[in-house]
């Protein structure tokens, strides 16, 4: 008994810290998700310093990103005195110059006359970024600006953004900028490489195919689930092909893509091409990656989705409701459109939402048949036919895989990450979250139906 | 619906029933409608869903298809698209100028000369096997390599440059086909070496012919066989003799390739005698290449090499799935040996231990984590895991061996807890004191790590690790493992909560009666009984595992190399397709080679997926008859 009960004790307390470690890490992750999501844009002090370096002193002003201590061995690597160095700061600069980097690295041990002058103003200039420096001279049209370099530059004032000293802002002001410049990064085009700017497309993008994609699936993989349900007889060929139905949902989403690519790109839109756009060959126009693919693959992917979601929905209807309607001489037909899919409609509902929800966060098979980097032109506009079904998009996934590890400007685009992953787990958190409350809804007026 | 107003009888009947007869039919009309409707749309789907497979078949299977040959006659008038090929560039020979600035070997008659791509080697040889290496840079120096091609009691009859002019095929009068590399040895100096040979001829050798573009070539015999074969295998891809054909008088003695590898021409003294019209689009893709060490040109001995494209005009695509396979598998295995213990134990602890808001709140919770799209963990891992993993690895592995220490002391001085911790089983303070106890642990190993690190291994782990000779990468199979194993663990977990929860209460109820304690009800009858559940739920992680793209994409190195070293980046098949598909020439030999891949991704997790299924089903009915 003492031995069963010190090993039951051993189990529960590993299964504890098992239940313990998972949540941490939960929580681990939203942290860091909302932390490094949201400080982007909230404005951060301005310093300036003094930097010392071979001889050479210059003035750098800007916002401390990172510290990072690099180990002895990390300097002895990368040629430098372990002795006198030790810690680094990232500091964002802006626009110094034509071809300088607006992020550097300085050593901590050769700045000196640490500053934070309340007139160090911050610049967001249309074409030149971000600027740090100060205002010497204004009028109607132009701002005179002194760079920290001691530079004088004269920008139009028309090109500027935004203009403010956050070294003076109270936090109301702080709030207020905050959320123009989330705004405007939701609301504005990519700049330099997707570097800067904002996401607009990527977001357009996300949302038309996924409602296209919507579209699609939900009356087919409805019907489709309908017909599994009501009408497919049991038998061993039907339980069969329910099986693999079913876990057709497990299948790697990659090979959803291949298949995407090879039979929708290739074969159906080069038939297409050749049938109704032979003018314009050997200049595809449905035989390449585009919008109305990259909606048929999420389609075909969730499509098992919506199914089992509309067959679970079925399959909780009261049987008595069924019979009800068979005793009054109702037909199949009437029974199905009068009874149950009435009652089973938030069901389907929740499907397709579900069906959403994991087409949003999808990318791998996205990168082969119409999702790419940067696409010129949004997938909608207010020219006939509205939805361009032709044309490449942008999409929010693809858009951190690339800003995240394909950017050729490291230092400004990955906190950028950070903020692009919020608003597309935001946008899933959401869909989710109206899912739940459906399928709650639905609970409650079967239970209702039942009683 | 109308109400019929009670008429007198007889007359207002017969409209009635004749109404009543039109509506009836009209709705089993419109029942049917819909039957048919219906139908077809589910039907279609399901056909739909399973010609996805039909079709990535469909593109794959070519790549085994047997290679044909058809012999043709010539076209009595001359037409443009079969005109005899030119003679390859790479059999032209060097001046007699040039050979006489060597100092040859006395009585060595050149028979064959042969010229490398770059013109920096000669091989000479005669018809008695023998052969020397030339030096063109060195003239004085002579043969820097005299050796024999053949058996000596053979005589060489054929010799040619595979294309590439990096590989040497030679036949002799005997049949033998062998084939030579061109490598550099230890010390620099290039050697002709012999690297393997091929299915024997049945008839001396009349003549070789190399296929341009690719490393396949066709051999003549003496007894009228033609063969085609590829450098990779040693049996021929096709084989057929023609004895008439050697019979005859005007018997060829030269074999030629056209541009497009599609008709093999035979000659004799420069006329073309007929053709051979040759199907054989991917000779260098066979069962025995993807999945076996080959030894391709210029390298040193046989390997698993996955290699797509190249810089070379003449490249070998170097297709072998062991890395992919391997890689993949190494990321599953890592994934689940952080997914597993932690799933099935947090599901135990939320079935077994909690009361009911709580439990269900729980489990809301940790499948939470599955909602995180897995472009965002991978990008959390290449970006921030993996930096951080490669600054505190101690720290980390310190992290993993302190915990359960601490657990066990804690478990053995559980009675010396305060009253309120330790009687309600499940409550939120037990989590609570593991939270504690977790950053306890953490903040410990960091200490200790840093100790470690200045005291034993001379200030960095990872520059010990190198002395050691292990490698360590930055993003590498731990940063997968952790990374796909958080984002695979909410399916082991749900899964295994739901074996775990459907168990009959009177199953646990009854054990309780008869005097067992927790334990013995969590390892006698909850576990057992659960087994098969748990086991799917472990099947159906791994086929996620197996699937997963986008966090291998990012947070390894996509290096295809072979070994399970957990320092060290991979190559995932998934990754691969989501590299390479983009890129692949349409119906090209890697273009099929990656729809092949999808098939096996296909194969492996479907397969998965329905066991893991049937087993569910099974241990429902089960335990649906229990209650």
């Amino acid at each position: 008994m003492g031995q069963y009960s010190a090993q039951g004790r051993l189990l529960y307390c590993f299964a504890a810290l098992s239940t313990a470690f998972i949540l941490l890490l939960l929580l681990l992750l939203s942290v860091l998700m909302l932390s490094r999501g949201l400080s982007l844009f909230w404005p951060a002090e301005l310093v300036q310093f003094r930097y010392e370096q071979a001889g050479q002193s210059q003035v750098v002003s800007g916002e401390v990103v990172s510290r990072q201590q690099l180990s002895a061995q990390q300097l002895q690597a990368a040629g430098y005195d372990p002795q006198s160095l030790g810690q680094r700061l990232l500091v964002k600069q802006g626009y110094t110059g034509t071809a300088q980097p607006a992020f550097r690295w300085y050593w901590q041990e050769q700045t000196s006359e640490w500053q934070y002058p309340p007139d160090l103003s911050l610049l967001r200039h249309q074409q030149l970024g971000d600027l740090f420096g100060v205002v010497t001279a204004q009028s109607d049209s132009e701002l005179e600006l002194r760079l920290a370099s001691g530079r004088h530059l004269t920008l139009d004032k028309a090109d500027v953004a935004i203009w403010v000293q956050p070294n003076t802002l109270n936090w109301l002001s702080k709030v207020r900028l905050f959320l123009v410049q989330w705004w405007q990064f939701l609301s504005s085009e990519p700049r330099e490489a997707n570097s800067a700017g904002g996401i607009l497309p990527a977001i357009i993008g996300t949302l038309v195919s996924v409602m296209l994609m919507a579209l699609l699936v939900a009356p087919i993989g409805i019907m489709a689930g309908i017909y599994l349900h009501e009408y497919a007889k049991d038998s061993r060929l039907v339980r069969l092909v329910r099986l693999s139905v079913h876990n057709l949902a497990g299948v790697p989403s990659v090979v959803f893509g291949v298949f995407g690519l090879g039979f929708f790109v290739y074969v159906l839109g080069g038939s297409i091409d050749q049938l109704f756009y032979a003018e314009q060959l050997p200049q595809p126009t449905f035989g390449t990656p585009g919008l109305i693919w990259v909606s048929l693959t999420l389609a075909l992917l969730t499509l098992p989705v919506v199914i089992v979601a509309t067959e679970e929905g079925l399959a909780r209807i009261p049987v008595a409701l069924r019979l009800g309607g068979y005793a009054l001489g109702a037909t199949k037909a009437e029974v199905l459109r009068k009874l149950i899919l009435p009652v089973a409609r938030p069901a389907f509902i929740t499907g397709v939402v579900l069906a959403i929800s994991r087409a949003a966060g999808e990318v791998a098979p996205l990168i082969f048949v119409g999702v790419v980097k940067y696409a010129p032109s949004l997938p909608v506009s207010l020219e006939w036919p509205f939805v361009h079904a032709d044309q490449q998009i942008m999409s929010l996934g693809f858009h951190i895989y690339d800003v995240g590890l394909q950017s050729s400007n490291a230092d400004a685009a990955e906190p950028r990450v950070y903020a692009i992953a919020l608003v597309l787990l935001l946008l899933i958190g959401s869909l989710n979250l109206l899912a739940m409350r459906l399928r709650q809804y639905y609970r409650v007026q079967t239970r209702d139906t039942t009683s | 619906m109308k109400q019929q107003e009670p008429t007198t009888l007889g007359i207002s009947r017969l409209p009635d029933a004749q109404q009543r007869q039109r509506r009836a039919v009209k709705r089993r009309l419109l029942d049917s409608l819909w039957y048919g409707l219906i139908s077809l749309a589910g039907v279609t789907v399901i056909v739909a869903l399973l010609a996805i497979f039909i079709y990535l078949m469909s593109e794959a299977l070519p790549l085994f298809k047997p290679a044909t040959a058809e012999l043709r006659p010539l076209p009595v008038t001359p037409e443009t698209s079969l005109a005899i090929p030119p003679r390859a560039v790479m059999d032209t020979a060097i001046s007699a100028e040039v050979l006489q600035q060597f100092a040859l070997p006395l009585s060595f008659s050149i028979d064959f000369q042969l010229q490398d791509a770059l013109k920096r080697y000669v091989i000479l040889a005669n018809r008695s096997g023998e052969a020397c290496l030339l030096q063109l840079s060195r003239p004085t120096a002579g043969c820097i390599q005299r050796l024999s091609l053949t058996d000596r009691t053979v005589s060489l009859t054929a010799i040619t440059w595979l294309a590439g002019q990096q590989s040497l095929i030679t036949g002799d009068n005997s049949g033998q086909l062998k084939q030579w590399f061109l490598l550099a040895d230890k010390d620099g100096q290039v050697r002709l070496s012999w690297v393997k040979p091929f299915q024997q001829r049945n008839a001396a050798i009349v003549s070789l012919a190399a296929e341009p573009g690719r490393s396949g070539f066709a051999v003549l015999d003496a007894a009228g066989g033609l063969s085609l074969f590829y450098s990779t295998l040693s049996k021929p891809l096709w084989q057929k003799r023609f004895p008439d054909m050697a019979a005859a008088r005007a018997a060829p003695d030269e074999l030629r390739f056209n541009a497009t590898n599609d008709q093999l021409w035979l000659l004799k003294q420069e006329q073309a005698l007929s053709f051979l019209a040759v199907q054989n689009k991917h000779p260098e893709i066979s069962w025995r290449t993807l999945w076996q060490k080959v030894w391709y040109e210029s390298w040193q001995q046989p390997e698993y090499v996955w290699q797509s494209s190249g810089g070379a005009e003449f490249y070998q695509g170097k297709y072998s799935l062991v890395p992919l396979t391997v890689g993949t598998l190494k990321a599953a295995f890592y994934a689940m040996l952080v997914a597993v213990p932690l799933a099935i134990l947090a599901a135990l602890y939320s079935v077994c231990y909690l009361a009911e808001p709580l439990r269900s709140r729980l489990s809301n919770l940790i499948e939470l984590i599955a909602l995180f799209p897995t472009v965002i963990i991978g990008f959390l891992a290449a970006i921030w895991l993996a930096p951080a993993l490669e600054q505190h690895l101690l720290a980390l592995l310190l992290f993993v061996a302190i915990t359960p220490l601490l657990v066990f002391l804690l478990a053995k001085y559980w009675a010396v807890l305060p009253a309120f911790l330790q009687r309600p089983t499940g409550s939120k303070l037990t989590l609570l004191l593991m939270l504690l106890l977790l950053l306890l642990s953490a903040a410990a190993a960091f200490g200790l790590a840093a100790l470690a690190e200045y005291y034993f291994f001379d200030g960095s782990l990872q520059s010990w690790l190198s002395k050691q000779g292990i490698d360590y990468q930055q993003r590498n199979a731990l940063v997968v493992g952790l990374a796909m194993g958080f984002a695979v663990l909410p399916v082991v977990f749900s899964l295994s909560y739901d074996a775990l929860a459907q168990i009959p209460k009177q199953l646990t109820l009854g054990a309780y009666a008869l005097g067992a304690n927790q334990w013995q009800i969590v390892q006698r009858i909850m576990l057992p009984v659960a087994a098969p559940g748990i086991l799917a739920a472990m099947m159906l992680g791994l086929s996620r595992a197996i699937g997963e793209t986008m966090i291998i994409l990012m947070a390894t190195g996509n290096n295809p190399i072979t070994n399970f070293n957990v320092f060290e980046g991979l190559r995932s098949l998934t990754a691969t397709l989501a590299i390479e598909l983009p890129e692949a020439a349409v119906n090209s030999s890697h273009y099929r080679v990656l729809f092949l891949v999808a098939i096996l991704l296909f194969i492996f997790t479907f397969t998965c997926n329905t066991l893991a299924d049937l087993v569910r089903q099974r241990l429902r009915r089960n335990l649906q008859r229990l209650d």
